[in-house]
C-alpha cells in the first residue's frame, strides 16, 4: 500500500479551510470591513477619556483595529478572496505563457530559449518586487475598479514573473529529451510534463502570494484608493487601501513596527504564511510523487475521481457495513452542502410586502419640478414652498409630528417642522428648518431614520437649478416610502419606530443634522438610511456607503448584509462607495456617531464629474422605472430593519 | 525602467467611461528613453531633479548597500557551506515526505514575517528600544548587525541547500568512486575533489543566490529604514526624482553584474572543465 502523502493532505486541509472562509466570508464576521471609526473622546468630570485607533486586539475587535478604525479580523476574512484570486489568476497566466515556451525551448527551440533566458536573467538582476513596485505605484492603479485591478495586477505579475517557471519547466523537458535520447513522442512528453505543470501551478501561486506580501509591505494595494483623502492627523499619514485585501493591509507594516502596533502586521503576515504553506505543500507533495514516478500522479488523480464519483457513493451503500466510515463522511459532507444551499441568507420579515407606487413618485417629482419650488436654496421662498408641500404630504399620510414644543401654559404641542439657527464651519450664520414625522414601533430601541435633504444649491448664475436628480427624486421617493410603510404598519405594527427626516443645509456642512440630534428617536442608537440621486446613473449599480458602522455599532452589520441581499434581489449590483464629505448630510450623521447606510444611484466620481453644481432641470432625464425600483428596494430595506423580530436581533 | 520615466498622465483611466487611455506617442517614448540614457552618461550618473550630481547624492547609500550585500555573501558562504555539508548525511538518504513537509513549511514563511519575528526576538533578548534607523545615512557598525542577520537567513538556507546537493552529486560521480577504489584517503578525496567541486557548484549557482539577496534587500532596507540604495530609490520615486531612480536602478544592475562576473572568473580559474567543451557536449574531466 502506498504511504500517505502528508504534504498533500495538510495542504488540502488548509485549502478547504480557505475555501470555507471565502464562501462564508460575511457570515463569520461581525463588523463591516468597510466601516471606519475616527475614535471618540469622553469627558468624565475633569478627566478626558479617548479611544484612538489603532486599537490592540480586544473583546470587540479580536484582531484589533487599524488607524482608520477598521476591524482587522473583518479585513482579513473578506480580503482573502481578493488576495487568493490574484495569486491563482497570476499562476494560471504564468503557466499559459511558460508551458508552450518551455516546451519548445526544451525540445531545441533557440528563440524560445533566448526569450526565457532574457526574462529570467533580467528579473534576477532587478528584483521582481522592485519592478512590480514601480509599475503598481502608478496613479492609474489607484483609480481603477476592483475587478480591473485584479485582472491587471495578475497580468502584470504574470508577465514579470513567468521566466523562473519557464526555466524550471524547460529543464524538466530537457531532462526527459536527454533521457529518451532525443526520440520522444510529444504526447508522452505532454503526459510527463503535465503533472509538473500542475504541481508548479500550486508552488507558483505560493510564490505570487510571497510577492504580493512584499509588495504590500512596500505600500502597494489593489484597487481604488477611496480613503486616501482622509486625514488621520497623526503619524500614520494617509491610508490608500479601500477594498479589503491582504497586501493593502501590510502597507502599514513599517509604521506599525515603529509605533509598536504589531497586530497590524502580524495577522496579515500569518494569513499570507498560512496560505503560502497550503499551496506549497500541495505543489511539493505532487512533486514528491512525481519524483518517484509520474504515473503516481495519474493514479492519485484517478483515485480522487473515484472517491468523489456519485456512482462510487451509491455502490458503497450496497455494502453498507464494509463502507460505513466512507458513507458517514460523504453523507455528512452532502448534508452540509445541502444545508448551505437551502439556507436562505435573507428572509422577508413580513408575510405581505406592500409595493411602492411609481405613479405617486412621478407625481411628486413633477410637482417639485414646477417653478415655484425651483432651486430650494436655503432662505428662499421656493424652499419654504417645498417645506409646506412635504409637511402637507406627511400630514395626509398620517405620520405623527416628531417635534415637541412646550407652550406657555405647560401644554405640549407637536409639529412637523423645527426651525434652527446655526453657525457653519466658515462662521456664517444660517437659518434652516428640519421636517420630521414618524411611525411608532413596538419598541423605542434602535429606531430607523429615513433621511434625505430637501434643499439644493445656494446659487447658480442662470437660475435653472431645480435639483431634480439630487433632492427632487429623493423627496418623491421618501414621501412614497412614508405612505407605503405607513400602510405596512397598519397590517402589522413595526418592531422599531421609523422617522422620516427631511433636512436642509446640505450645502452648509449639514449643520441641520447637528441641530436635530437629540430629538425624538434621533440619536446615536438610531440607524439611518440616507439616499439621493435615485432613478439616475449610467449603470445598474447601487453605490452603498456602509463605512459609518464601526465595531462599536456592530449590531447593525447584520442589517447591512440583508441590505446587500435585498439590492441584489431587486436586480441591482452592489458597489461599495465612500462618499466622505462629498455628501454633507450623511457625513454630519457620521460625525455625530450615528450609524447607517448611504444609498445612491451614482458613484462619487460620477457625482463630481456629471452632477455637482450642474443644472438638474431635465425631468425627462430621470428613468422612472429605475426610480420606482430604487424606491421599492429602499422600502424592503426599511421593512427588513424595522420589522425583524426582537428575537432575531437579540435585543 | 522606461515606466519610471513616463509622465504621470501617460496612461490614464477614465472613471466615467471606464476605459484606459494611452496618452503618449511612440516618438515621445523614444525621446524619453534617449534622454534617460543621455542623462545617465552625462558626468557621474547625470543630475537629479534639484540639479545635483546623482553619484554624489547616492554615494553614501551605495557604500551602505554594498557593505550589506558583501557581508551577506560572506556570511552565506561561511555558514551555508558548513551547514550544507553537515546536512549531507541526512539529505543523502532518500528524502521522506515528513522532511519535505517541514522543509516546505519553513521555505514558505514570507520574508517580512521572519524579519518581524527576528526583530521582536532581538528587542526582547537584548532589551533594545528600537532597531529601526530614521533620517540618517551615517550609520555605525552596530546598525548593520540586525539588517545583515535578517538579510542572511534565506541566503544561508539556499547556500546550504546548494552545498548538500553538490556533495551528494559529487559523492555519486564516477571519478570519486574511482578515486576511492584506487585507495585515496578520505582527507585526500575531501581536499582534492570534494571541496573544490562543491565550491565550483556554489559559484555556478551564485546568480540565484544573488537574486535572492537582492530580492530580500528590498524588504530589509525598507522595513529597517536602512539608508541604502533601495530606500533611496523608493524615496526618490515618491519624490518623482526619476533621474535618480533611473541611475540607482542602473547601479543596482551594475553591482549584480560585477559581483556575478567576479564569481564567474573565480569559478573559471578553479574549474577544470572547459566551458567550450561543455557547450559542445563533450565533458572533459582533467
Amino acid at each position: 500500500m502506498r504511504k500517505r502523502n502528508w504534504a498533500i493532505i495538510i495542504g488540502l486541509i488548509i485549502m478547504v479551510l480557505m475555501i470555507l472562509v471565502i464562501v462564508f466570508d460575511t457570515r463569520i464576521i461581525r463588523v463591516d470591513p468597510f466601516s471606519i471609526d475616527k475614535g471618540v473622546t469622553y469627558s468624565l468630570g475633569d478627566e478626558k477619556l479617548s479611544i484612538k485607533h489603532p486599537l490592540p486586539p480586544n473583546r470587540l475587535d479580536t484582531f484589533g483595529t487599524d488607524p482608520l478604525g477598521r476591524n482587522v479580523h473583518s479585513l482579513m476574512v473578506v480580503g482573502l478572496k481578493v488576495t487568493i484570486t490574484i495569486a491563482v489568476l497570476t499562476a494560471l497566466f504564468r503557466l499559459l505563457i511558460a508551458v508552450p515556451i518551455a516546451f519548445y525551448s526544451g525540445i531545441g527551440g533557440k528563440k524560445s530559449s533566448s526569450f526565457i533566458k532574457f526574462f529570467y536573467t533580467f528579473f534576477n538582476i532587478i528584483p521582481e518586487v522592485l519592478v512590480g513596485y514601480v509599475i503598481f505605484s502608478q496613479d492609474i492603479f489607484t483609480k481603477i475598479s476592483l475587478k480591473l485591478a485584479i485582472l491587471m495586477t495578475s497580468l502584470i505579475l504574470a508577465i514579470i514573473g513567468w521566466g523562473k517557471l519557464a526555466k524550471s519547466l524547460r529543464d524538466e523537458v530537457e531532462k526527459i529529451v536527454i533521457k529518451e535520447q532525443g526520440n520522444v513522442d510529444k504526447k508522452i512528453l505532454y503526459k510527463k510534463i503535465f503533472p509538473q505543470a500542475f504541481a508548479n501551478f500550486f508552488t507558483e501561486t505560493g510564490r505570487v502570494l510571497t510577492t504580493l506580501c512584499i509588495l504590500g509591505v512596500l505600500g502597494i494595494s489593489v484597487g481604488m484608493s477611496k480613503f486616501g483623502n482622509i486625514d488621520l492627523s497623526n503619524d500614520w499619514g494617509s491610508m490608500y487601501n479601500y477594498y479589503p485585501e491582504w497586501s493593502g493591509m501590510l502597507n502599514l507594516m513599517r509604521k506599525a513596527i515603529i509605533s509598536e502596533s504589531y497586530w497590524l502586521a502580524i495577522f496579515p503576515l500569518l494569513g499570507f504564511a498560512f496560505s503560502i504553506i497550503g499551496f506549497n505543500l500541495i505543489g511539493e507533495g505532487i512533486l514528491y510523487d512525481i519524483e518517484e514516478d509520474y504515473t503516481v500522479f495519474y493514479e492519485r488523480m484517478k483515485g480522487i475521481g473515484y472517491h468523489l464519483s456519485p456512482k462510487t457513493y451509491l455502490n458503497e451503500w450496497k455494502n453498507f457495513k464494509y463502507n460505513l466510515k466512507n458513507i458517514l463522511i460523504k453523507s455528512l459532507v452532502i448534508i452540509i452542502i445541502v444545508f448551505i444551499i437551502m439556507t436562505p441568507v435573507y428572509e422577508r420579515p413580513v408575510e405581505k410586502l406592500h409595493k411602492v407606487n411609481g405613479d405617486n413618485i412621478t407625481k411628486h417629482v413633477e410637482e417639485l419640478a414646477k417653478d415655484n419650488y425651483s432651486g430650494r436654496a436655503m432662505g428662499t421662498k421656493e424652499i419654504e414652498e417645498t417645506r409646506a408641500y412635504i409637511e402637507k404630504e406627511l400630514k395626509d399620510i398620517g405620520l405623527m409630528p416628531a417635534f415637541e414644543e412646550e407652550g406657555k401654559n405647560g401644554n405640549k404641542t407637536y409639529s412637523y417642522t423645527r426651525e434652527y439657527t446655526s453657525k457653519t464651519n466658515d462662521g456664517e450664520t444660517i437659518k434652516g428648518k428640519n421636517i420630521a414625522g414618524y411611525i411608532r414601533g413596538r419598541t423605542g430601541n434602535y429606531p430607523l431614520i429615513i433621511v434625505t435633504n430637501y434643499d439644493y444649491l445656494t446659487n447658480m448664475e442662470d437660475g435653472e437649478y431645480k435639483g431634480l436628480d439630487e433632492s427632487g427624486t429623493s423627496i418623491g421617493a421618501a414621501l412614497e416610502l412614508a405612505r407605503t410603510l405607513k400602510a405596512q404598519s397598519l397590517d402589522r405594527n413595526s418592531n422599531r419606530s421609523i422617522i422620516f427626516l427631511f433636512t436642509d443645509s446640505s450645502k452648509y456642512d449639514g449643520v441641520g443634522i447637528d441641530e436635530v440630534i437629540g430629538e425624538k428617536y434621533i440619536d446615536i442608537s438610531s440607524f439611518y438610511i440616507y439616499f439621493n440621486y435615485l432613478g439616475v446613473g449610467k449603470d445598474n449599480k447601487v453605490y452603498l456607503n456602509t463605512s459609518t458602522i464601526s465595531s462599536g455599532n456592530a449590531v447593525f452589520y447584520d442589517h447591512v448584509k440583508y441590505t446587500k441581499e435585498i439590492i441584489k434581489n431587486n436586480g441591482f449590483k452592489v458597489e461599495p462607495e465612500y462618499f466622505g464629505d462629498t455628501l454633507k448630510v450623511p457625513d454630519a450623521l457620521f460625525k455625530n456617531r450615528v450609524s447607517g447606510i448611504t444609498f445612491s444611484g451614482i458613484s462619487k466620481d460620477e457625482y463630481l464629474s456629471d452632477y455637482h453644481g450642474k443644472k438638474q432641470d431635465n425631468i425627462n432625464k430621470i428613468d422612472y422605472n429605475k426610480l420606482e425600483a430604487h424606491t421599492q428596494t429602499l422600502m424592503e430595506m426599511a421593512v427588513s430593519y424595522a420589522w425583524r423580530s426582537q428575537y432575531a436581533w437579540g435585543y | 525602467m522606461i515606466i519610471m520615466k513616463l509622465p504621470q498622465n501617460a496612461i490614464s483611466y477614465n472613471t466615467t467611461e471606464k476605459k484606459i487611455k494611452i496618452n503618449i506617442s511612440w516618438r515621445e517614448l523614444g525621446r524619453i528613453i534617449k534622454d534617460s540614457y543621455k542623462n545617465l552618461f552625462k558626468g557621474s550618473l547625470g543630475v537629479d531633479s534639484k540639479g545635483n550630481c546623482v553619484w554624489r547624492e547616492i554615494k553614501p547609500f551605495f557604500k551602505n548597500t554594498l557593505i550589506l550585500i558583501l557581508s551577506t555573501i560572506v556570511i552565506s558562504i561561511l555558514l551555508g557551506i558548513p551547514i550544507g555539508a553537515y546536512n549531507t548525511k541526512k539529505a543523502r538518504t532518500k528524502e521522506g515526505i515528513r522532511r519535505t513537509l517541514w522543509k516546505t513549511i519553513l521555505k514558505s514563511l514570507p520574508e517580512p514575517l521572519i524579519i518581524l519575528v527576528l526583530y521582536l526576538i532581538i528587542l526582547k533578548v537584548f532589551n533594545f528600544k528600537s532597531i529601526v534607523l530614521r533620517n540618517t545615512f551615517k550609520i555605525s557598525f552596530k546598525d548593520y548587525i540586525v539588517p545583515i542577520i535578517a538579510l542572511s537567513i534565506f541566503p544561508i538556507m539556499k547556500a546550504s541547500k546548494i552545498t548538500s546537493e553538490s556533495i551528494i552529486a559529487t559523492y555519486d560521480s564516477q571519478y570519486l568512486i574511482s578515486a576511492k577504489l584506487k585507495g585515496a584517503s578520505n582527507v585526500k578525496i575531501f581536499k582534492d575533489h570534494l571541496i573544490k567541486n562543491v565550491f565550483i557548484d556554489s559559484m555556478e549557482e551564485f546568480s540565484s543566490l544573488m537574486a535572492l539577496i537582492f530580492a530580500n534587500l528590498v524588504v530589509v532596507e525598507y522595513l529597517f529604514y536602512f539608508p541604502g540604495l533601495i530606500n533611496k530609490l523608493i524615496e526618490s520615486y515618491v519624490n518623482k526624482d526619476m533621474n535618480t531612480v533611473f541611475s540607482i536602478a542602473f547601479v543596482i544592475g551594475l553591482i549584480f553584474i560585477i559581483i556575478n562576473v567576479v564569481f564567474r572568473i573565480i569559478k573559471n580559474v578553479i574549474d577544470p572543465i572547459n566551458d567550450e567543451d561543455v557547450s559542445s557536449g563533450n565533458k572533459v574531466i582533467i
